[in-house]
């Protein structure tokens, strides 16, 4: 890296910042290097900062490519619960997101509020920048009304390459637990049934859900799943089980059985405890007799 | 809950505002009209976490790492408060006569949550969602306390044609007072609430400058004020067009009573694709769903 070219990249950020728009703005989103990321690469946290309420945020992370390899993206912490995009790598030195906040997110209580993170190996040294663009917000209101976000670029001086090492996680519990609804609605999937779930896993974020079937009492394979999962059709005799999985291999495993399966389970318990009562008064009077 | 015997008490979710003793600093013409509710059964206050169950847990967990939350606050009298976690209806909890709640949640790993409180009464009206950012601390209870809801505010006909301005009635907490911005600070004025937590005000610019007007709401208690209410529009002088996207029914895509997660997989199913036009997850009817229309969905989201 040359001083140079890191004092120029300096002067160009500063003259950014002095030239943008000095109108209000309904957010700010914050790069922030987390400094706790231990040796080898760089983790970045992007965090934002209400002005006014808002309660939807997209947007772009760029990175350059050259420098800079993505290892890891995570959403864990995220303020965001409901992701339309889940932040990922689009293509190479850009990861996207787009994603809301049931019942908004309001300055007087949210301070840094954290969107997700990433972790970053670097490639060779040099002076950087991350920066975010196509920033919009929408403010908690019933208009889907857009604003304006406030942003500013991050500088990194990487002095050598290095791999991200693995970071030190402590996770201790598995993914929250969570219901599986059942939704027949002509508005998804032409009516067809549908499976609906979604939980979080704080401690390192859920990285899958899996699907298996029971018909007739035998379970199928544990396969890929991904919420809306539209099924074949309830059959009297089946039941699922989703299993939502973290990053280092907590699960949860939450079981939907069909209302109609349940009632026959229902009933029939019924009828065999009758059953089983008919038959041991059957006995006695047997034994008396 | 109270793992290690430690206890952490946040008294930092309070919002502290100078309250004019009658803060008229436009023309605008705030009347209370007696309002006399039907009461409701009242309850004893039984804070209730509402477990999941039907699922199973595997691999090496630890649950003494568990961190849980206790919140206090005041919404209004007999009030059912719920607590979402990241959207998620978790607990919920019934408010005293003075319209106080108190509503705890334990099993919570550590981590990062955005937890809402929105107070509903008893004809299914609700208030606005409080939401704050909270991190739990492991092993311990984090007690949040000194809460103060948004009013639960219903616009009476505010937009009828040829209206002279907007009819308000509500809930919020007894002897608060009800505090009235019109068109972002251009009109203030204040409304007094009932001893049992009801108000009734209608709100007059008085120089009845025909159009469409925006108001907002939010209560006062001594030196607490509570977050500013969703707008409510109301016209003067003439009808508000129909407009998309403006009513908790249009949000309701499956018309089940609720907003929520089933709402969102139609919408995230329907995203950034071509759709029929008319379809009813384009809640804006601007011919597409976009990040707008789930942000439409995130205001009236009720989980």
């Amino acid at each position: 890296m040359t001083s140079s070219r890191f004092i120029a990249l300096c002067a160009g950020v500063l003259l950014g910042v002095l030239l943008s728009p000095l109108r209000g703005h309904a957010a700010e989103l914050i790069l922030v290097r987390d400094g706790s990321s231990g040796s080898g690469g760089v983790t970045v946290r992007v965090v934002v900062k209400p002005e006014e309420p808002v309660n939807a945020l997209s947007g772009e992370l760029r990175y350059d490519p050259a420098l800079l390899k993505v290892e890891d993206v995570n959403a864990a912490n995220s303020v965001i619960s409901l992701w339309t995009r889940a932040p990922a790598e689009n293509s190479e030195g850009v990861i996207v997101f787009a994603g809301a906040i049931p019942g908004g997110l309001t300055p007087a209580v949210a301070v840094n509020a954290e969107v997700f993170r990433v972790r970053f190996s670097t490639r060779s040294a040099g002076a950087t920048s991350l920066r975010m663009s196509d920033l919009v917000a929408y403010l908690h209101g019933p208009n889907a009304q857009r604003d304006v976000v406030r942003t500013a670029p991050l500088l990194l001086d990487l002095t050598r390459p290095a791999s991200a090492s693995e970071p030190l996680m402590l996770d201790f519990s598995p993914p929250e637990p969570f219901v599986v609804r059942l939704v027949k609605s002509v508005e998804l999937m032409n009516a067809a049934s549908v499976l609906v779930f979604q939980t979080a896993d704080k401690g390192s974020g859920v990285v899958s859900y899996q699907v298996r079937e029971r018909r007739f009492g035998i379970w199928s394979d544990w396969r890929e799943a991904q919420s809306p999962m539209r099924i074949s059709g309830i059959h009297l005799l089946s039941a699922y089980e989703i299993k939502a999985v973290d990053a280092v291999g907590h699960e949860y495993i939450a079981r939907f059985t069909p209302p109609r399966l349940e009632a026959l389970w229902t009933i029939g318990a019924s009828l065999g405890e009758k059953i089983w009562h008919i038959m041991r008064s059957a006995v006695r009077w047997l034994r008396v007799w | 809950m109270n793992i290690l015997g430690r206890t952490i008490t946040v008294c930092a979710v309070m919002f502290f505002v100078s309250v004019p003793a009658f803060a008229a600093t436009g023309s605008l013409d705030v009347r209370v009209v007696p309002f006399s509710p039907t009461p409701t059964p009242s309850s004893t206050p039984t804070p209730t976490a509402s477990p999941l169950s039907g699922g199973s847990v595997s691999g090496d967990v630890s649950w003494s790492r568990i961190a849980a939350i206790e919140l206090n606050g005041v919404a209004f009298p007999r009030a059912t408060v719920h607590l979402l976690k990241d959207g998620v209806d978790v607990a919920r909890s019934d408010a005293d006569d003075e319209g106080r709640f108190r509503i705890a949640l334990s099993g919570l790993a550590g981590g990062s949550y955005l937890f809402g409180l929105t107070a509903v009464a008893n004809d299914g009206t609700r208030t606005d969602p409080y939401s704050f950012v909270a991190i739990p601390i492991l092993g311990s209870t984090t007690h949040i306390s000194n809460i103060l809801l948004p009013p639960l505010v219903v616009a009476e006909d505010s937009q009828a044609a040829g209206g002279t301005g907007a009819w308000l009635r509500g809930w919020t907490a007894p002897g608060a007072q009800i505090e009235v911005t019109v068109d972002d600070g251009v009109w203030q004025g204040i409304a007094f609430v009932h001893n049992d937590g009801s108000y009734r005000a209608e709100v007059i610019p008085n120089d009845q400058r025909s159009g469409e007007h925006v108001l907002r709401v939010r209560a006062i208690v001594g030196r607490m004020g509570s977050p500013s209410s969703r707008e409510i529009r109301f016209v003067v002088g003439e009808a508000l067009p129909s407009v998309c996207g403006t009513g908790v029914d249009t949000a309701d895509i499956n018309d089940d009573g609720r907003v929520d997660l089933v709402d969102f997989s139609i919408l995230s199913f329907w995203y950034e694709k071509p759709i029929d036009a008319g379809a009813r997850a384009d809640l804006n009817c601007d011919g597409s769903v976009t990040l707008a229309d789930v942000s439409i969905l995130a205001f009236f989201w009720t989980g």
